[in-house]
């Protein structure tokens, strides 16, 4: 039987956070993860590594630890941050009290706030609304959630931490109230098997209610849903936050070329409920133009939807009514020892999360080694002589994306690659610069399974043809090579540009409807994926 | 101030016809244009109906038609006019010496893609030959070194899915000799039909070819025979490997697309049509129910254009014919025409993007009458001497019926037999 010291269930930014933080205290660890790394709600959000600032009146605890983990991942992840900054500013329908009160509570957690004329805004940020009565800098950042995850698992990796991915549980087993096995099932062949422990973490976020029910333990999260709208422009610099009480729609994160417009907050049943509804973009737009006036005039790429994990002890608290602070419930209250679960947080405290989370582990485990989480820096830096290599082959403003998103090893596999083949320098993904070597490489990782494991790691797909013609090529490459096996190439192309679909489909309209009806020209009018599976019947 | 008798908005395969149809007739024909339209996409094939109620096929084109909607273009039109559409065009083929095949009696035409699925067609150039691949024994998917966007391995993967595991699969790569290419920029299907298009080239690939395949067996090639509206490749290939020959059909740029499009564009020039590029028309002067001329905003400057007919050939979303500036809203830019969008009303866009269903979306556009008028919600005549086709119509699916060029051909064809009835 196969066995890990600690089991740790859920693949997001919390599971994968406690994995390194226990494999680099030595703990032999590993991550089960129900499908693929980084599927549910640490991809699905803005990418906002917070201030503070928004919790800061309502939530002081929740503010200060933010504007802690902002300055320790600005350090330790600084490949996965990109340091804009941000804005707080006040439309005339915002309270003048309530901006008051924010610059007092900024005061007390510490986090500064350093007020400018909204002259000087417009001037750096054109798209900005004139309307604007007040503006405040703040430490603000973007932070890509995908990046941030995969460095933290190559982290623990280096330290013996393992990882499993279309691994669900099944059953947590336990023997005279102590947890002994967790049975697990294999997504793809449905196969039970036993993994022996001595203690499991459930990080399963929105999920954490039904992890804890295979143990017979009730936990209350409650998923709450959050659609976001991303522009195929970056319309600010900056982060753009509207300086009133937290709501909806009142967030723009830039990434890179795009920008990300979110969020709604609705109660759901059910965490695997992401379908984004038009009526819900419609929302968001009519929000978002107050603060970017000529928003409705930008390309949108896609709309996209993900589910907050609030804990509750009250079942009756909702929406934003909920804390954002998280809690760590130690089942041996609820009569089962080696058994804890981490419910509620948000993305950037992640790091403390976990902190928390294996402090409690390694107290069980008697083990006295120190966190240095904080202090470690995710990945090294690329070495020089390696990103010159690399200007050889690669576009040159391919390099530093790419071997962020790569690390060294695999930077190095791929420049190999390149060598021993010069077609593999061809881009299979020319909105995301991803070339045919990088999706090689990361096809033939084991952790690959489908052509969406291979988006989520390469970024193939997810640029401003949303799949057109990187789907064809990434599966014709996977298929020459002979990688994931496992499915048949028809449905693989369908499921992938299913994927695609589900964030435009509320948002065809303008050029996204024109970049459709590319789309369908291709697939299924020209290759007819859709009608494959019948003509056999003619 | 110099009038036509017809001006065509649109350089599609739509406009094309339309504005040869006309031309035909000694009309004075000015076509405007802005961009190709979708021959780069959707390759030299004009499909004419296959799936017209689910994902189920029909059997011939002309039993498709007959279970359509009485909204769906081709049931306004008629099947008489489809058939004297697709002769017309079969006659302009046989003319311009590229001739094609099928008709709208015959079995669906069954042609193997890049992937390896087969998709059915109506009318279709020789080199588009998937019948053959059934008997042979032998089947060899022909790759080329360093070309981007072909992977015979999935060809061959799903082919014999579809042709069956007993044949023998054989996958043969040609070396074009473009090493110097090679890493620094992509091969295209394009790069490869240039290199075959010279007399070196199509003997040094013949050579290359004969000395691997046996004779009587079955080639699937990607579409590199030539670049021009020319047999040549294609027979000299044939007869040299006495093999079938068959291209694929491939992700864009379509090479059969534009063998296509130098054909109809080859063939306007001839009946003198006269072409004016980089032309978008922006508006339209309107006076009594008829449309005077139409405003193009050519190369830095603002044109009038005056006729005595108009057919809008502009495309619909892909061509910006059709511009949705948000949900559910579409406009017609030229001439405002009304959009019928009730297709879409309650559901604009299916939840999958697969599925046994049309989409919404895809079926909305201009409602015309039986002679391509363009009519509002009552069925009134909006402008008289305005005629509407392609992509911009109302009321069909073109990718999931595969029913594009088809539409496009058969409601050019109306328009322009309309603009010459109403002399």
């Amino acid at each position: 039987m196969e066995k890990a010291t600690v089991l740790v269930i859920g693949g997001g930014a919390t599971g994968v956070g406690i994995l390194r933080d226990l494999a680099m205290r030595g703990v032999d660890v590993m991550l089960l993860e129900m499908r693929d790394m980084v599927h549910g709600t640490s991809s699905r959000y803005h990418g906002l590594l917070h201030s503070g600032g928004r919790y800061a009146v309502k939530d002081a605890d929740a503010g200060r630890e933010c504007i802690e983990e902002n300055t320790i991942l600005r350090k330790i992840g600084r490949h996965c941050v990109e340091a804009t900054e941000g804005y707080f500013v006040r439309l005339p329908e915002d309270d003048p009290d309530y901006e008051k009160e924010w610059v007092e509570a900024c005061k007390k957690i510490n986090l500064p706030a350093i007020q400018i004329d909204p002259a000087e805004a417009w001037h750096l940020e054109p798209n900005l609304t004139h309307r604007a009565q007040a503006v405040y800098r703040v430490p603000d950042a973007a932070i890509d959630g995908f990046r941030m995850a995969w460095q933290n698992i190559d982290s623990a990796k280096r330290y013996g931490g393992r990882v499993k991915t279309y691994t669900e549980v099944v059953k947590i087993n336990s023997v005279n109230g102590q947890v002994s096995t967790v049975t697990v099932r294999d997504y793809f062949t449905k196969q039970q098997y036993d993994i022996a422990c001595e203690f499991v973490v459930n990080a399963a976020g929105p999920w954490a209610g039904q992890v804890a029910s295979c143990a017979n333990i009730p936990v209350h999260v409650q998923p709450d849903r959050g659609t976001l709208v991303a522009f195929n422009h970056r319309l600010t610099s900056r982060i753009i936050n509207r300086l009133h009480k937290s709501s909806d729609g009142d967030i723009f994160v830039p990434h890179g070329s795009i920008t990300i417009l979110g969020t709604t907050s609705t109660t759901v049943k059910s965490p695997n409920d992401t379908q984004p509804l038009t009526s819900e973009v419609e929302y968001l737009l009519g929000i978002g133009e107050l603060t970017i006036e000529n928003l409705r005039g930008f390309r949108i790429l896609r709309a996209f939807c993900g589910s907050r994990p609030l804990y509750t002890a009250d079942p009756n608290a909702t929406g934003r009514g909920v804390s954002r602070g998280f809690v760590i419930l130690d089942h041996a209250q609820d009569g089962l020892k080696g058994f804890a679960s981490i419910c509620g947080g948000k993305f950037t405290t992640y790091r403390l999360m976990a902190e928390h989370m294996s402090d409690l582990v390694c107290k069980q485990l008697h083990n006295t080694t120190l966190c240095r989480t904080a202090i470690e820096p995710l990945v090294e830096d690329t070495a020089p002589e390696i990103l010159t290599k690399a200007r050889q082959y690669f576009p040159a403003y391919g390099v530093s994306l790419a071997a962020s998103r790569l690390g060294e090893d695999k930077l190095k596999n791929v420049i190999a690659r390149m060598e021993a083949d010069p077609t593999k320098r061809e881009l299979a993904c020319e909105c995301e610069n991803v070339t045919m070597a990088e999706i090689e490489e990361v096809a033939e990782l084991p952790t690959s399974h489908t052509l969406s494991d291979v988006r989520r790691q390469t970024r193939m797909g997810m640029g401003t043809c949303q799949g057109a013609f990187c789907t064809f090529r990434g599966m014709g490459l996977v298929s020459q090579i002979e990688a994931i096996p496992k499915h048949d190439t028809v449905k693989e192309m369908k499921d992938f540009l299913q994927a695609r679909y589900k964030g435009l489909s509320p948002v065809l309209w303008g050029s996204t409807l024109r970049e459709m009806e590319l789309t369908r020209g291709i697939y299924e009018s020209v290759l007819n994926l859709n009608g494959a599976m019948f003509d056999e019947k003619k | 101030m110099k009038k036509n008798d017809v001006i065509v908005i649109g350089g599609g395969l739509s406009g094309l016809i339309s504005a040869i149809a006309v031309a035909k007739k000694e009309k004075s024909v000015t076509l405007l244009r802005f961009g190709l339209g979708t021959f780069e996409i959707g390759g030299g094939l004009v499909d004419l109906m296959a799936y017209p109620k689910d994902n189920r096929p029909c059997r011939t084109p002309a039993e498709g038609i007959q279970q359509l909607s009485p909204a769906h273009p081709y049931s306004k039109m008629g099947l008489p006019v489809i058939e004297k559409a697709v002769e017309f065009f079969l006659n302009l083929a046989k003319e311009a010496g590229y001739e094609y095949e099928g008709s709208t009696n015959q079995d669906l035409h069954w042609v193997p893609t890049a992937v390896g699925t087969m998709k059915p067609t109506g009318l279709y150039s020789k080199t588009f030959d998937g019948e053959m691949l059934k008997d042979a024994k032998t089947v060899y998917l022909v790759d080329f070194k360093g070309l981007k966007d072909y992977y015979a391995k999935m060809t061959e993967q799903n082919l014999k899915r579809h042709l069956g595991e007993e044949k023998d699969y054989k996958i043969v790569i040609v070396d074009p000799h473009m090493e110097e290419a090679i890493g620094g920029r992509d091969i295209m299907t394009m790069d490869i039909a240039r290199w075959i298009d010279t007399k070196e080239g199509l003997e040094e690939c013949t050579k290359q070819l004969k000395a691997v395949i046996k004779p009587g067996s079955a080639v699937v090639l990607p579409q590199v025979l030539g670049t021009r509206p020319d047999y040549t490749p294609y027979i000299f290939l044939k007869k040299e490997l006495q093999c079938g020959i068959t291209e694929t059909l491939c992700i864009p740029p379509s090479m059969s697309g534009m063998r296509l499009y130098k054909m109809l564009h080859d063939c306007a020039r001839k009946y003198g049509v006269k072409i004016i590029e980089q032309a978008k028309a922006t508006g339209s002067v309107i006076r009594d129910g008829r449309c005077e001329a139409v405003l193009v905003n050519g190369v830095g400057k603002e044109h009038t254009y005056y006729a005595d007919h108009f057919i809008l050939a502009t495309g619909g979303f892909y061509g910006s014919g059709l511009y949705a500036p948000s949900a559910k809203q579409v406009t017609e830019p030229v001439f405002n025409l009304p959009v019928n969008v009730s297709a879409g009303e309650e559901t604009w866009a299916n939840l999958d993007l697969f599925s046994d269903k049309k989409q919404p979306f895809s079926q909305v556009g201009i409602e015309v009458d039986h002679e391509m008028h363009p009519i509002d919600s009552k069925g009134q005549c909006i402008l008289k001497n305005v005629f509407v086709t392609g992509r911009n119509l109302s009321g069909y699916d073109f990718s999931f019926e595969k029913s594009g060029n088809g539409v496009a051909l058969v409601s050019a064809y109306q328009a322009a037999v309309s603009v010459l009835g109403g002399e």
